[in-house]
C-alpha cells in the first residue's frame, strides 16, 4: 500500500539491485531463497523476498551489512546505537544526510513544524530516556556545556528510571530551559509530562515552541498534560521513529499520523498477506536510499493499521494508526485480546490521572497501576476496570492499583502496557 | 503451581499437599525413614523448585556481571538485575533507586548504622527483645537505649514513649521478633518516633515473608529483611532507604562499581543506589529473589497472613495445654506469627531435644540463644528451642512436634 505506488515500488526495486551487488548479507539472503533482482517484477513478486530482522544486522554487522566502499571510519557516517526497547540491542551507521532526509520527507506533513526545523539557530532541547548506561549517566555533576551537542540540541538529564530522578536535576533542568530558550523540542511525551508536573508546581512555564514527541507512543494522559501546560494551540506531533531508521511517520496538524512513503516502501502484513485497509497488520520496511546499510522487507515488530481515506491536512501520505510492539499485547489463549493503542484509547485523558501501566503478568494475571493526582476521587477508575474486565474475557483476574511510583524500563523508556505473555509469543516466532 | 482458592481448610494448609511435593522436592526425603517436618523457616526457608531454576538459568545461561562491559550477556543481565530492582521496590512500595541489595538483613542493618556517622552525642532506641543484628551495630558509636519488654513479650509501650523524650535520633525497631513471634505496633511506634524526630529503622527479617508492608505508607525510613526467610537465596537481602537519606549516607564498602570516577586524588560516587553495591554482586541471588517474591505474590499475601496466624493460634494453644513447657511471651497475643520458643521444665540442654526431635522423628527445630542472647537468657536463662513454621506447614505438622515432646517429655524430665 502507497499513495505513489508506482513510483516507491520502483525505487524499491532500485534498492533490492543495490543491495544485491554491493552487500554480501543481501546476496546470501537471496540466493538462498533462489532469488535475484530480475525475479521481482510485481508487488507479489516483492513478497517472495523473506523478511530480515534486527538480528541479521546484529549478527552480520559490519562486515557483511555495509555496503561495498563504507568502513566504520567514514565521517560522513553517523553511530544510531538502539539500547533495544526489547532488550534487543542493535548498532546501525549511515550517511547522515540519509537521516536528514527522511525526517525531512517525514515533517512534510507538518509545514510548520518543517519550516520551523530549518531555521536556525534551532537551540533544540532534548528530553527523552537517555542512551547511556543507567548507573553511569544522568549525575547531577554534569555541566549544560557537557550535553550540548554539535547542532546546538541541548541533552536534559534524567533518570532511567525515570520518577526516581531527583528534585536538583529537575531544577536544574529548568534552569537550563530557561537559559537555552529552545525553538523546538524533541521529547518523549511521558517524560515531558514528568518534567511539565514538576514545573507547574513551581509555577515556571517553559518557552513555548513545537513539540516533536518520540521514542515512546503518546498516551492521552501524556499529551493532556503538554496541553494543559501550554495550551491547545502549542504545535505537538507524535513522531514514529526507529533508531536503525530515523523518521517514519509524523502527526500531521490535524491529528493525522502519516506513513512517510517517501523515504521507504511500506508493507502491513497479516497472516502472512499484504494487510487490508483497517486490519491490524506488522509493518516491514524497505528503504529506498542506497545507503549504507540498505533494509529489505525488514520486520519491525510494530503492529499497525493502515487506512486508504484521505486525510483533512490534504498530505498524500497514507494514514497509520500504531497500536504498539506486538510483545507488548495482552493475549490469552493464544489470541490478541487488546493492544497497547486499545488500552490507551479505554484508559482515555481522565484529569485525575498522571501515569498509568498495565502489566500481563500470566494467562490470566493483570495488574493495572496509576498514579493518582490531587483531582482523583474514590472509584475514579471504575470505568477502566469495567471495560478491561470486558475485553480480557472471561477468567481474567484484574488487579488494579494506586501507587506513588512506576518503574521504567531498564531502556528507560516508560511502556504503559507491558506483556510477560506476549513476550514469550512473540520470541517463539509469532506473526502476523 | 496450584493453589486453593478457598479459605483455608480444617489442615490448615497454604498450599495443597500435591503443589507441595511438587514445589518443593525436598519433602521427598526421608529422615531414617521419617517423613521430614520442616519447623525452622524463623532461622531459614526452604526454596522451591521456581527459586532454584531462575537461579540456575542465570548460571547455566547467561553467568557474565551486571554493569561492566558492553557485550551481549553482560546487557542482558544487567536489565534482569535492574528489573528485579524495581519489582522489589514495587512489592515495598517503594521507588527503584530506593532498594539496595545486599548481603543480608545483618549486612543492611550495619549499612544504616554505620552511613549515618552517629557521634556520642546521638542516642539509638532498641527493642530489648532484638535479633543481634539490630542490636550489635548501633553499639560502639551512639548510646543505646533498650526498650523493656513485659512479661508476656511485648514491648513496653510505656517505656518507649519514655525514651522518645530523650530525642533519639535512631528508633530501631525488629517488626516481629524471632523469639517470641510478637510483632510490635509499627505504626503506632513509627508515628510517635517521627514526633519525636526520630528516623526509623526497621528490621523486617521476620515479618516480610508472612506479610505485605508498604513503606511509603507507613513512613518509616529503613527497612531491611533477607531473602533466605521467605523461599530465596541465602547471601542476598535489602536495604530500603529514603532516598533523601541514602544520598546523604556514606557507603562503607568502597571498590568497584560504585564509583563514576577515580583519579589519584580522590573518586566520585556513583548514584544511589549503586553507591552502597561494591564489587560483584550476588546476581543469581537477585534472581532468586524476585522469583521468590513472585511465588509469594501468586500465593497472595492475605493467604499467607492468614495462614500464618492460624497455624500460631494452633502452636501455642497446643503448648498452653503442656505444663511442662516454659513458652516465650505466652498468652492470647493476637498480633503473631508462627514462632513458639520454649523449654522443657528441669531440661538444661534444648539442643539435645532438638537432636532428638530431628533424628528419631524428622522434625527440624532450632536450639540456642536465637541470636537474640540478651532477651533469651533474660527471659530462660539459658538456650530454647524454637518452633517456626511457613507456607508449607500444616496442623499435621504442628501435632507431630507436640506428640514428639510429649513423648520425649516422658524421658528427659
Amino acid at each position: 500500500m502507497n499513495n505513489n505506488v508506482d513510483d516507491t515500488f520502483e525505487a524499491a526495486r532500485e534498492e533490492i539491485s543495490y543491495a544485491y551487488e554491493n552487500v554480501r548479507f543481501f546476496r546470501k539472503h537471496m540466493e538462498e531463497a533462489n532469488l535475484s533482482p530480475g525475479d521481482i517484477r510485481t508487488p507479489g513478486d516483492f513478497a517472495k523476498i523473506p523478511s530480515t530482522e534486527k538480528k541479521h544486522y546484529r549478527k552480520n554487522f559490519p562486515m557483511d551489512v555495509l555496503a561495498k566502499g563504507y568502513t566504520l571510519k567514514d565521517e560522513q557516517l553517523s553511530r544510531f546505537p538502539s539500547a533495544g526497547t526489547t532488550g534487543e540491542r542493535l548498532l546501525t551507521v549511515e550517511l547522515g544526510l540519509i537521516y536528514m532526509k527522511r525526517a525531512m520527507d517525514s515533517m512534510s506533513v507538518y509545514p510548520l513544524i518543517h519550516t520551523v526545523f530549518n531555521k536556525q539557530p534551532l537551540n533544540q532541547v532534548r528530553y527523552a530516556p537517555p542512551n547511556c548506561s543507567d548507573v553511569e549517566c544522568a549525575n547531577p555533576y554534569s555541566k549544560m556545556q557537557d550535553r550540548l551537542l554539535r547542532d546546538g540540541t541541548l541533552v536534559l538529564s534524567v533518570y532511567h528510571d525515570l520518577l526516581t530522578t531527583p528534585e536538583v536535576i529537575l531544577e536544574q533542568n529548568m534552569e537550563e530551559v530557561e537559559t537555552h530558550q529552545p525553538r523546538m523540542y524533541f521529547v518523549d511525551s511521558t517524560h515531558l509530562a514528568f518534567l511539565m508536573r514538576y514545573m507547574r508546581k513551581h509555577g515556571y512555564t517553559p518557552p513555548k515552541a513545537p513539540f516533536l514527541a518520540s521514542f515512546t507512543p503518546c498516551t492521552g494522559i501524556s499529551r493532556r498534560q503538554v496541553l494543559e501546560t501550554f495550551g491547545r494551540d502549542v504545535h505537538f506531533s507524535e513522531v514514529v521513529a526507529m533508531s536503525e531508521m530515523g523518521y517514519l511517520a509524523m502527526e500531521c496538524p490535524v491529528g493525522g499520523l502519516h506513513g512517510n512513503t517517501k523515504s521507504y516502501y511500506l508493507e502491513f502484513i497479516c497472516n502472512g498477506r499484504p494487510a487490508e485497509p483497517g486490519e491490524i497488520a506488522e509493518l516491514y520496511i524497505t528503504t529506498l536510499d542506497n545507503g549504507c546499510i540498505p533494509h529489505l522487507r525488514y520486520r519491525t515488530g510494530d503492529v499497525y493499521r493502515y487506512f486508504d481515506s484521505p486525510c483533512l491536512c490534504g498530505h498524500e501520505f497514507p494514514l497509520i494508526r500504531i497500536e504498539g510492539r506486538l510483545r507488548n499485547f495482552l493475549f490469552r489463549n493464544g489470541e490478541i485480546v487488546l493492544t497497547p493503542k486499545e488500552l490507551d484509547e479505554i484508559v482515555g485523558a481522565p484529569p485525575w490521572m498522571d501515569m498509568y501501566k498495565l502489566k500481563q503478568a500470566d494467562e490470566n494475571d493483570f495488574l493495572f497501576n496509576f498514579i493518582p493526582n490531587d483531582k482523583y476521587e474514590e472509584d475514579n477508575e471504575k470505568y477502566i476496570r469495567d471495560e478491561l474486565l470486558l475485553k480480557l474475557g472471561p477468567g481474567a483476574h484484574l488487579v488494579m492499583e494506586k501507587v506513588d511510583y512506576i518503574p521504567t524500563e531498564r531502556s528507560g523508556k516508560f511502556l504503559s502496557c507491558v506483556s510477560s505473555v506476549g513476550e514469550k509469543i512473540y520470541d517463539k516466532g509469532f506473526c502476523l | 503451581m496450584n493453589f486453593n482458592d478457598n479459605n483455608l481448610d480444617n489442615n490448615l494448609e497454604c498450599i495443597a499437599a500435591a503443589t507441595r511435593e511438587e514445589d518443593f522436592p525436598i519433602f521427598s526425603r526421608e529422615i531414617d525413614d521419617n517423613s521430614l517436618i520442616y519447623l525452622d523457616s524463623a532461622a531459614t526457608s526452604l526454596q522451591p523448585r521456581r527459586v532454584v531454576s531462575e537461579m540456575s538459568r542465570y548460571y547455566l545461561e547467561i553467568s557474565a556481571n551486571i554493569h561492566r562491559g558492553k557485550h551481549y550477556l553482560s546487557e542482558e543481565v544487567s536489565t534482569e538485575y535492574e528489573e528485579g530492582r524495581y519489582k522489589i521496590a514495587q512489592f515495598l512500595g517503594c521507588a527503584g533507586n530506593e532498594v539496595v541489595f545486599v548481603k543480608n538483613t545483618t549486612e543492611a542493618l550495619n549499612i544504616v548504622a554505620r552511613g549515618l556517622d552517629l557521634g556520642k552525642d546521638d542516642s539509638v532506641v532498641v527493642c530489648t527483645d532484638s535479633h543481634h543484628s539490630n542490636y550489635l551495630p548501633w553499639l560502639g558509636g551512639a548510646e543505646v537505649k533498650l526498650v523493656r519488654v513485659g512479661a508476656r513479650g511485648a514491648v513496653d509501650m510505656e517505656h518507649y514513649r519514655e525514651l522518645l523524650k530523650l530525642n533519639p535520633r535512631v528508633v530501631a525497631l525488629t517488626h516481629c521478633s524471632n523469639v517470641s513471634g510478637l510483632h510490635v505496633p509499627l505504626e503506632e511506634m513509627t508515628r510517635s518516633a517521627k514526633e519525636a524526630g526520630a528516623l526509623v529503622v526497621v528490621d523486617g527479617a521476620q515479618s516480610i515473608p508472612h506479610r505485605r508492608l508498604n513503606v511509603g505508607r507507613l513512613g518509616i525510613d529503613f527497612l531491611a529483611f533477607s531473602a533466605h526467610k521467605m523461599l530465596g537465596p541465602t547471601g542476598i537481602g535489602v536495604l530500603y532507604g529514603k532516598q533523601s537519606h541514602l544520598r546523604d549516607m556514606r557507603p562503607f564498602c568502597l571498590g568497584g562499581g560504585m564509583v563514576d570516577w577515580v583519579d589519584t586524588s580522590g573518586y566520585r560516587t556513583r548514584k544511589i543506589p549503586h553507591k552502597f553495591e561494591a564489587g560483584t554482586p550476588h546476581i543469581a541471588g537477585v534472581y532468586g529473589l524476585v522469583a521468590a517474591v513472585k511465588y509469594l505474590e501468586k500465593i497472595g499475601f492475605d493467604r499467607l497472613e492468614a495462614h500464618d496466624l492460624e497455624l500460631s493460634k494452633l502452636l501455642f494453644s497446643e503448648a498452653e495445654k503442656r505444663d511442662y513447657l516454659e513458652v516465650a511471651a505466652p498468652g492470647p497475643h493476637a498480633d503473631r506469627c508462627a514462632i513458639l520458643s520454649f523449654k522443657m521444665k528441669g531440661v538444661d540442654d534444648m539442643g539435645n531435644i532438638a537432636r532428638m526431635l530431628s533424628d528419631s522423628y524428622g522434625i527440624m527445630c532450632r536450639s540456642g540463644h536465637m541470636c537474640a542472647q540478651p532477651y533469651v537468657d533474660y527471659s530462660f536463662n539459658g538456650d530454647i528451642l524454637r518452633a517456626s513454621c511457613y507456607l508449607y506447614n500444616n496442623r499435621g505438622d504442628v501435632i507431630n512436634l507436640f506428640e514428639a515432646l510429649d513423648q520425649l517429655q516422658l524421658m528427659v524430665s
